[in-house]
């Protein structure tokens, strides 16, 4: 937050900058790509796990539905983190994510707008996702885990196979 | 002190006729039969309480004996019965055992060795592998193929087969709508395995089939989105 800019003109050049000039920044940066993508795996795995311990039946039917929007929760965190270094992976990436949103019933020429601060991705939706991915989602996200670890408790524990 | 078990009152009573009738032996041979519960334990006692038990009994002054003379030997020495413990005060624990241990330290160590561990394999692999970081992003030079993040290519892949409204939309949607739903649906009370097997084999069926589409489109999507083999075209996949 102190070496980026979110805007199309400086952000690719600042990730550069991060990664030559700044002490330990590119495995500082290394070390959250890879962990991003850590994390959306061990989500997925830990569903598995839920699932096949049963463990989303009663008491902890209500831990369950939280569970499922911490997984779209980070899948969005990892989403919108994906543009923000703005090279061809990003820019490619979420073109296909968010033209795929698009095809929302109804609503989808809007829901496409909304997401991309314009009718196409550009440095509105740099600062847009920039402001999302740093600020509303971990706020968001922290509030949901602590109501996920708050019910752990509040049910049991966690749950065995049997 | 309200209530001596029977075979203890008898044990210590027969000691006291036989330290009366007899001459008996040191102070320190007799203390574990008066103590009651285990004559095993003789090595257990410390020594300074032993050195502290042969103190007292030099002093000829027993005070809680009920009969004084009763416990004197010959010489003069004396053995007090001081109290008779019973073992449930001292050897059951207040809690009933149940299968429950305290979240600290038993779970949060694992947890906090667990984090350790990730940090450390996460800062080892940062250092030798480069997060990939492209050219500049240019709107006039799309990439062939051009994929979303590995986590949406089984969405992409399904872009292949359907209408994008289908596949975008659609099938995500109610696959998260099932998924919330699944506690509400699924009212069996078992959580066994054998008794879920429909359960189970539901939900396999459908990690197994995102899971393949994840990985043909992560691995076998060649230029135009093509099928490919990897190794014959090579791979057109960054994380």
């Amino acid at each position: 937050m102190f070496f980026y800019r979110p805007t199309a003109a400086q952000a690719w050049d600042d990730i550069q900058i991060l990664q030559t000039a700044v002490g330990f920044g590119l495995l500082v940066r290394n070390m959250h790509r890879w962990a991003a993508h850590l994390m959306v795996l061990t989500v997925f795995l830990h569903m598995a796990r839920v699932f096949y311990h049963g463990a989303y039946k009663p008491p902890r039917e209500f831990n369950w539905v939280i569970g499922v929007m911490l997984l779209q929760l980070t899948l969005l965190l990892s989403f919108t983190g994906y543009l923000l270094p703005w090279d061809q992976l990003a820019l490619w990436a979420v073109t296909v994510g968010t033209n795929m949103m698009g095809f929302t019933p109804v609503f989808g020429e809007q829901v496409r707008f909304v997401l991309l601060g314009g009718v196409e991705i550009g440095t509105d939706t740099l600062l847009r996702w920039y402001v999302l991915h740093v600020l509303m989602l971990p706020f968001v996200l922290v509030i949901f885990l602590a109501i996920h670890f708050w019910r752990v408790r509040k049910d049991g524990g966690i749950s065995g196979p049997l | 002190m309200t209530e001596i078990p029977e075979h203890l009152r008898k044990r210590a009573e027969e000691a006291r006729a036989k330290a009366a009738g007899e001459s008996s032996s040191s102070p320190e041979s007799e203390a574990p039969t008066t103590s009651g519960e285990a004559s095993s334990t003789d090595e257990k006692i410390p020594a300074h309480l032993l050195d502290r038990g042969k103190a007292a009994s030099d002093q000829s002054a027993p005070v809680e004996s009920s009969d004084p003379g009763l416990g004197t030997g010959p010489d003069g020495n004396t053995q007090r019965l001081l109290a008779v413990v019973k073992s449930g005060s001292i050897q059951d624990t207040k809690a009933t055992p149940v299968d429950k241990v305290h979240v600290w330290p038993h779970l949060l160590v694992i947890e906090f060795l667990a984090a350790l561990g990730i940090t450390l394999f996460t800062l080892l692999f940062s250092i030798f592998v480069n997060a990939p970081l492209l050219e500049l992003a240019d709107f006039n030079k799309t990439p062939n193929p051009s994929k979303a993040p590995w986590y949406f290519l089984g969405l992409q892949e399904l872009l292949t087969m359907f209408h994008p409204m289908v596949a975008g939309v659609t099938i995500p949607g109610m696959g998260l709508i099932l998924l919330v739903m699944a506690p509400y649906m699924d009212k069996n009370p078992s959580k066994r395995p054998e008794d879920r097997k429909f359960a189970i084999s539901l939900m396999t069926v459908h990690l197994m089939f995102w899971a393949v589409l994840v990985m043909i489109g992560s691995f076998f999507r060649g230029p135009g989105f093509n099928f490919v083999f990897p190794w014959d075209a090579g791979l057109f996949f960054e994380l």
